[in-house]
């Protein structure tokens, strides 16, 4: 019975904390969704970039991993202007399927550039916190799990009150529904959805510098932007904390797959499972556990 | 005088809706009779466009039957209810923008084409024999509603008053047995109101130019007209029913109405 | 607009598309052309129109169902995959190579269905989501049930005495079908079916107040297109002699949309334009990524990294430019073209 819970735990402990990567991921979608609207196809991307940056700072300068983070999310919000400025304000107005076009041309670019400055190759970046970690019945929690979440919640706490105590709040879910009324009520639309970009864009960029000092970064890891969104669905579009309870389920579905049906089956079940959950989840409840309903009017 | 007896076209029987927790309409019980202009007036959000939808099938009410040609409507998708004959127009235009005249009105002649797959794909042959004669049952509606200047114009880019009868075209093209019009007159000017009259009219009695197309000059003799302008529906309503706050509050002829107490009092409000 | 003096007198004329006898001229000789290119060209352009051919008729599929039907579809890749891989696993078992290659195009329809399936429900970009599980779902199936993971040999295509293993060959073969199916993908637009599917894209509302079954006209936009990717992908693994899960990535669908996008949505010329203009960026990308390589410091990442990039950097670009320059797309500037050729003043003469 022990051992078959230390099973349990060595499969549930991964998919939680790859869940809480998904999640802050996922909230960089849904920063973007909930002030303009728009959806977000480049996720991923800007989740590597983030990686990117950070080894830039902490390999290619030698400077500390924190000092590093630091200068990373300065240079984001930087790249965030720039992009913002080229790809999303020429388009502000029209229909939101441009916007989403537009944005999987962002991500070639990005990944182009990626390439170009950094080549195709696995790069490393030093753990942010110590290694070891809590046990919990023969299985470690790692320090650095535990800090990324840490960080996560922050983040999410940060930005669920930013959202409600400030003037931009109700302005950028002013956009989301239609930026030319907005535009038609005085409300600075180009600054607002500029402002919003940048925050999703830095949140992904963030979640990808904890995942690449846990793991590794390169380029192919931008497909994680796709499972980004699907949680970001699950927990309902409109909703920030939703992005939690979307990650957790399927961190935890990724992990109990990959332990107990991967072995059976052909191929990697894992990452299909999550694109299989958002599948049922826009068959059955497309607006996800905490988003909302619309209904049609005629 | 020979009073015929009117019958019942569709019979709205006891139908309710809500939204959430708004009722929207309460027990309505309405008979919609063949051979008539029936007006349904009210203030706004009184549930009048509400009622066409639920007869047109885009919300489904929670109690009551609404019963067309034997059949309860309430339930069957809307396309469906289209081809049992029920034509409609929308408050708020619901055009194909991006089209022309021209093709929004031959989109409505999709229930009359019979060419499958197969016969489309091969196009010459019966597909184009019927794409002609449809083309003429196009063409005879725009010179009756007078919208030649525009057939190939692209509807998006019209001003307001010729995409209502653009509208009005396409629920003709649907040979409706049945018309329901949703606030024609919304947004018009004295001239262009009298216009639209006039149009409805010959629609209601049928044309005297002698068409190809039959049932122009028939002309559908079921209309049911929601609208604001009292003095367009005391002109050609013969029957008028009043909403009010989703409940049906009066009916009758354009006389009883018009000294309707509670008519009143919905419409100018009551003394306190 | 109608060219100087041609006048319409009756309603078949008005439906015509090819209105005067130079039409008829200009359409014939180039099916002349297409069909006498092998005589003066090598082996390697005759790949490359191969090539062109393929992705035309999958782009046609993929315009019918997301430009014409508005059913933004992110997996058309994956149904060319269920296509190849049905092609080359029937023709493995003996059945003849013309058959497998429908009813492969059939499988892969019947899958698209399948996946459309939740297009009455959800719209736009949930769908394109959709689309997108779709495109890793197939993917995943196809390697893990139908020999995905190691692909499946073809033997070269023969008809009659003819060996069609070399492209010149092929040609023939994809400038048939291509040719058929352009007829049918146009002869569709022009009748009840092609309304029916704007209809659904322009204002799924006011369809069904048409009368028109806007759930059944989607799946069967899902179908058609999905038959003609499924073609396209049993015609490329009958080209390779082999199928193979690498031409039928999310890269690749995103591609085929852009071709829809840059080439002018809604338009059946459009797949044209947009698959020659495609494939000919991605070409030059590939010629001239090794000549730019040279150029810049030898070993440096940036060198290294040219190949593999400057598809990504031309891809991005060109997509990017079009929306905000071009959002009609070629047709649209060719129609231009086209009618400012035609209010020129000698037109007059």
């Amino acid at each position: 019975m022990e051992t078959q819970i230390t099973q349990l735990l060595t499969y549930i402990i991964p998919g939680i904390s790859k869940g809480l990567v998904y999640a802050l991921i996922a909230l960089g979608f849904v920063v973007i969704y909930k002030c303009t609207g728009i959806f977000n196809l480049a996720l991923g991307e800007m989740m590597v970039v983030g990686g990117y940056v950070l080894y830039y700072f902490a390999v290619q300068l030698g400077l500390s991993v924190w000092i590093a983070l630091i200068l990373a999310v300065i240079t984001v919000v930087i790249i965030g202007v720039i992009t913002n400025r080229l790809f999303i304000r020429p388009l502000i107005g029209q229909a939101p399927m441009t916007m989403v076009i537009s944005t999987l041309a962002l991500g070639a670019i990005i990944i182009a550039s990626i390439i170009l400055l950094w080549g195709s190759q696995t790069l490393y970046v030093p753990k942010l916190f110590p290694d070891g970690g809590i046990t919990i019945m023969g299985s470690v929690l790692q320090w650095n799990y535990l800090g990324f979440g840490l960080v996560s919640l922050v983040i999410l706490v940060g930005l669920l009150l930013f959202f409600r105590y400030s003037r931009f709040g109700l302005s950028m879910m002013a956009i989301s529904e239609d930026q030319q009324s907005a535009q038609a009520l005085g409300i600075s639309v180009k600054n607002i959805i500029q402002m919003a970009w940048i925050l999703g864009f830095v949140t992904a960029a963030i979640g990808g510098m904890m995942l690449t000092s846990l793991t590794s970064v390169q380029y192919g890891q931008s497909v994680m932007g796709l499972i980004g969104i699907a949680v970001a669905i699950l927990g309902g579009l409109q909703s920030l904390g939703g992005v939690i309870i979307g990650g957790l389920i399927i961190g935890l579905i990724q992990g109990l797959v990959s332990g107990y049906l991967d072995p059976y089956m052909p191929g990697s079940l894992q990452d299909v499972s999550a694109y299989i959950v958002m599948m049922i989840i826009l068959l059955f409840r497309p607006h996800g556990f905490f988003g909302w309903e619309r209904i049609e009017r005629v | 005088m020979i009073q015929v007896e009117k019958q019942t076209k569709i019979k709205v029987d006891k139908i309710s809706l809500s939204f959430g927790g708004a009722m929207v309409l309460t027990d309505i019980e309405l008979d919609i009779k063949d051979n008539e202009i029936c007006a349904i007036i009210g203030p706004n959000g009184s549930g009048k466009t509400c009622l066409l939808n639920c007869i047109s099938g885009f919300y489904k009410p929670q109690q009551g039957q609404i019963i067309y040609k034997g059949k309860n409507l309430i339930g069957l998708p809307p396309h469906k209810i289209t081809t049992m004959g029920i034509g409609r127009t929308f408050q708020n235009l619901e055009l194909f923008t991006g089209l022309s005249t021209l093709d929004n009105l031959r989109a409505a002649r999709h229930l009359f084409i019979k060419s499958g797959l197969l016969a489309s794909s091969i196009y010459f042959g019966p597909a184009h024999h019927e794409e002609i004669k449809h083309m003429r049952v196009v063409e005879e509606i725009i010179d009756f509603l007078e919208i030649e200047p525009i057939r190939n114009r692209i509807v998006g880019d019209l001003p307001y008053g010729l995409r209502k009868r653009v509208e009005l075209g396409r629920a003709l093209a649907l040979e409706p047995e049945v018309l329901l019009v949703d606030e024609p007159m919304a947004g018009m000017n004295l001239e262009e109101k009298e216009d639209l009259t006039r149009f409805l009219l010959d629609i209601h009695m049928g044309t005297e130019f002698g068409y190809e197309s039959e049932f122009l000059n028939r002309g559908v003799k079921c209309i049911v007209l929601v609208e604001h302008d009292m003095g367009v529906v005391m002109d050609i309503a013969e029957r008028i029913t009043v909403f009010d706050f989703g409940r049906k509050i009066a009916e009758g002829t354009p006389n009883e109405i018009r000294g309707d107490e509670r008519v009143i009092n919905a419409y100018l409000g009551e003394e306190i | 607009m109608l060219p100087c003096g041609i006048r319409n007198v009756s309603y078949a004329d008005q439906l015509a598309i090819i209105r005067t006898p130079l039409q008829w001229v200009y359409l014939i000789v180039a099916l002349v052309f297409a069909f006498c290119l092998p005589l003066f060209s090598n082996s390697y352009l005759m790949t490359f129109m191969v090539y062109v051919g393929i992705t035309i008729i999958s782009a046609l599929g993929l315009m019918l169902l997301s430009g014409y039907c508005g059913q933004v579809s992110m997996g058309h890749a994956a149904f060319m995959m269920v296509g190849a891989f049905t092609t080359a696993n029937l023709n493995a078992i003996g059945i003849n190579f013309f058959l497998a290659l429908i009813l492969g195009a059939l499988v892969s329809a019947g899958v698209g269905v399948i996946f459309g399936l939740p297009s009455g429900k959800i719209k736009d970009f949930y769908l394109v989501l959709s689309t997108i599980a779709a495109q890793f779902i197939i993917s995943y199936v196809i390697i893990g049930w139908f020999k995905g993971d190691v692909g499946v040999h073809i033997p070269a295509v023969q008809i009659g005495g003819w060996t069609l293993d070399h492209a010149e060959g092929y040609w023939y073969l994809v400038l048939t079908v291509l040719i058929i199916m352009t007829f049918v993908a146009k002869s569709i637009t022009r009748t009840k079916i092609g309304r029916a599917f704007v209809a659904v894209r322009d204002n799924d509302i006011a369809a069904e107040a048409m009368g028109i079954n806007t759930y059944g006209y989607k799946l069967l936009a899902f179908a058609i297109g999905c038959f003609y990717a499924g073609l396209a992908g049993g015609l490329w693994a009958g080209f390779i002699n082999f199928a193979t899960v690498d031409h039928y990535s999310l890269v690749d669908s995103i591609w085929y949309l852009a071709i829809v996008i840059v080439g002018g949505v809604g338009t059946i010329t459009g797949a044209f334009f947009g698959s020659i203009f495609i494939r000919g960026i991605k070409e030059i990308s590939y010629i001239i990524a090794p000549w730019i390589g040279n150029m810049l410091p030898a070993g440096s990442a940036l060198a290294d990294g040219i190949t593999l990039s400057l598809p990504y950097l031309f891809f991005g670009t060109v997509l990017v430019l079009f929306i905000i320059y071009e959002p009609r797309g070629l047709a649209h500037r060719w129609e231009i073209l086209k009618e400012s050729g035609r209010l020129w003043p000698w037109g007059y003469w």
